[in-house]
């Protein structure tokens, strides 16, 4: 047995791999006798004790902190798995969204006025009253849905306003211990679209929504959560009151020339957690595109560098730029260029999407 | 990797499933072998204390994905090894080269927990070739197998065996580290 041979396998004992109990002895005997593999199996010794760097003083609370938003946002998911299960529970079926193609075009549904919106407001808060309202439940909320489908998006479109649990449909990186892991798609230099019209875009509080059902009237007591300008449509600029939404999607509820309508936010899904798209500039009336908050320089590159880095691709596959030196849990940015049937397709501008607030 | 009162399986279930306690026990257990690799991939306090957060965003993202066909420290280092590679690719951090001969022994004077040792250490880790140093950390930092580590690199065991071996031979020589007491030949 030479030094080599004698050092290997000591070196793979050491591992806790198995090796022939017969071949050891004869290293270790080999050892015995050589004065370099005697000082081999002292250093291997040596570089066990020798310290490893251990982590900074604070590194782990920055750690903690920056997973805390996550850990939040998956509560509200559970959450809200827990409150679809109880209203499953008392006879209430909620729709699912499917990847089924949409074809249709956009068609503005109208939600059937048979109450008023504050007796709406109960439907949600009463378990018990799920079952007997349950049809006009499902219907409003398909309605919202296929809205929200049919008008930003076309055939391959995920419905992600409707869901939090996009886990299991594509994740931005595959971590799954199943196999090897896939690294991010390299950025592409997509073709730029035609440019088109925005869809009904309102802005509050710098997150952008888009039309949805249309609600009875509210009453002068229904809960109001600020206002927003636009001119909607048509028209002159006005300043909207809006009003909480009774579902617990994230939308709202906004005051508009043919009455209350429910407003969906506009997201996309990455690692099932929401972002919500944001925009720089006021969106002054419909069919304004949203353009990327002022702090960040609008790229020229197409992988969006310096501004932006790649940080990995979201639920419907596309790519997201994180802000250099800042963690995309923080926000993303979308490169223009995405498909029609992507929530930011036909926005010839490059496009942020920050982390969904959970109660407008 | 530090030993928790709760098994690594549990508090992967267990986070996944909600327990913020959980996973903050799981971090605080493994943050000092991520923040080691990261620290010895890109030799920079910073880039490495970065990477060591992107790891565990990405860790608790890929949460509902751990299925527990592999050890809970495979995939921890599939997660690290490859958060680190990501940052490289992207431009967002670089590894500078080291020069060998840029390496100083160790002085007689020197003893194994004093801060110049560990200085020593991890600059000689970067003078090792990424597959190598790899190979090293994948079993003494994250306590895998030849085979798990194996399947991590794309690489058969026998390869991570001489891969080791081989980081540990040019790690004693760069730190002439020598068997009389622990001093510096």
């Amino acid at each position: 047995m030479n030094c080599l041979e004698a050092e290997a396998l000591i070196s793979a004992a050491h591992d806790g791999e198995t090796v022939s109990e017969t071949e050891l002895a004869a290293a270790r005997s080999h050892c015995e006798e050589c004065a370099d593999c005697t000082a081999f199996v002292a250093g291997l010794q040596w570089l066990d004790v020798m310290p490893v760097s251990p982590a900074p003083d604070g590194l782990v609370e920055r750690v903690l902190a920056a997973v805390a938003p996550l850990q939040a946002a998956r509560a509200e998911a559970i959450a809200l798995e827990a409150e679809n299960e109880e209203a499953a529970s008392v006879g209430l079926e909620l729709p699912v969204p499917e990847e089924e193609p949409v074809k249709e075009p956009a068609v503005r549904v109208e939600m059937p006025a048979t109450t008023g919106f504050l007796s709406r407001f109960e439907w949600f808060q009463g378990p018990t009253k799920w079952a007997s309202l349950g049809a006009v439940g499902a219907l409003a909320a398909t309605a919202l849905i296929a809205f929200v489908v049919v008008g930003l998006g076309g055939p391959a479109r995920t419905p992600q306003t409707a869901s939090t649990s996009g886990a299991s449909a594509a994740p931005e990186v595959s971590f799954s211990d199943a196999g090897q892991e896939a690294a991010p798609a390299a950025p592409t230099a997509a073709p730029q679209p035609a440019p088109t019209q925005a869809p009904d875009y309102v802005l509050f509080r710098d997150y952008a929504y888009a039309p949805g059902a249309l609600l009875a009237d509210a009453g002068s007591a229904t809960p109001t959560i600020g206002s927003l300008t636009t001119a909607f449509a048509t028209g002159g600029s006005v300043t909207a009151t809006v009003y909480r939404s009774p579902l617990t999607d994230g939308s709202i509820v906004v005051q508009g020339p043919d009455g209350l309508r429910l407003y969906t936010p506009v997201v996309r899904l990455m690692s099932s957690i929401r972002f919500q798209l944001t925009s720089g500039k006021p969106i002054e009336r419909f069919g304004v595109w949203p353009v990327l908050p002022t702090r960040f320089p609008v790229p020229t590159t197409a992988d969006g560098t310096p501004t932006f880095v790649l940080a990995g691709t979201d639920a419907l596959g596309v790519s997201v730029y994180a802000a250099t030196g800042r963690p995309v849990t923080e926000g993303f940015a979308v490169a223009p260029g995405t498909a029609a049937s992507d929530p930011a397709g036909g926005n010839p501008n490059w496009t942020w999407w920050a982390p969904a607030p959970t109660n407008p | 990797m530090k030993q928790t009162q709760r098994d690594d399986p549990e508090l992967v279930r267990a986070a996944n499933d909600g327990d913020v306690a959980a996973f903050e026990e799981f971090v605080r257990a493994h943050t000092d072998a991520v923040y080691a690799h990261a620290y010895r991939f890109f030799g920079d306090v910073n880039a490495a204390q970065d990477a060591t957060q992107e790891v565990w965003v990405k860790v608790y993202q890929a949460l509902p994905e751990f299925q527990g066909r592999s050890a809970v420290s495979t995939w921890l280092f599939r997660i690290t090894r490859n958060a680190c590679l990501d940052m490289l690719r992207a431009g967002r951090r670089v590894a500078p080269p080291i020069d060998p001969l840029d390496i100083q022994g160790r002085s007689a004077d020197d003893t194994a927990g004093d801060a110049s040792s560990r200085v020593d250490l991890q600059t000689a880790m970067r003078a090792l070739s990424p597959e190598d140093r790899d190979a090293f950390n994948a079993v003494a930092l994250f306590g895998l197998q030849y085979s798990e580590a194996g399947s991590v690199l794309g690489v058969p065991a026998g390869t991570v065996k001489s891969r080791v071996f081989r980081a540990r031979r040019a790690l004693i020589a760069l730190l002439s580290l020598d068997v009389k007491g622990g001093a510096a030949r």
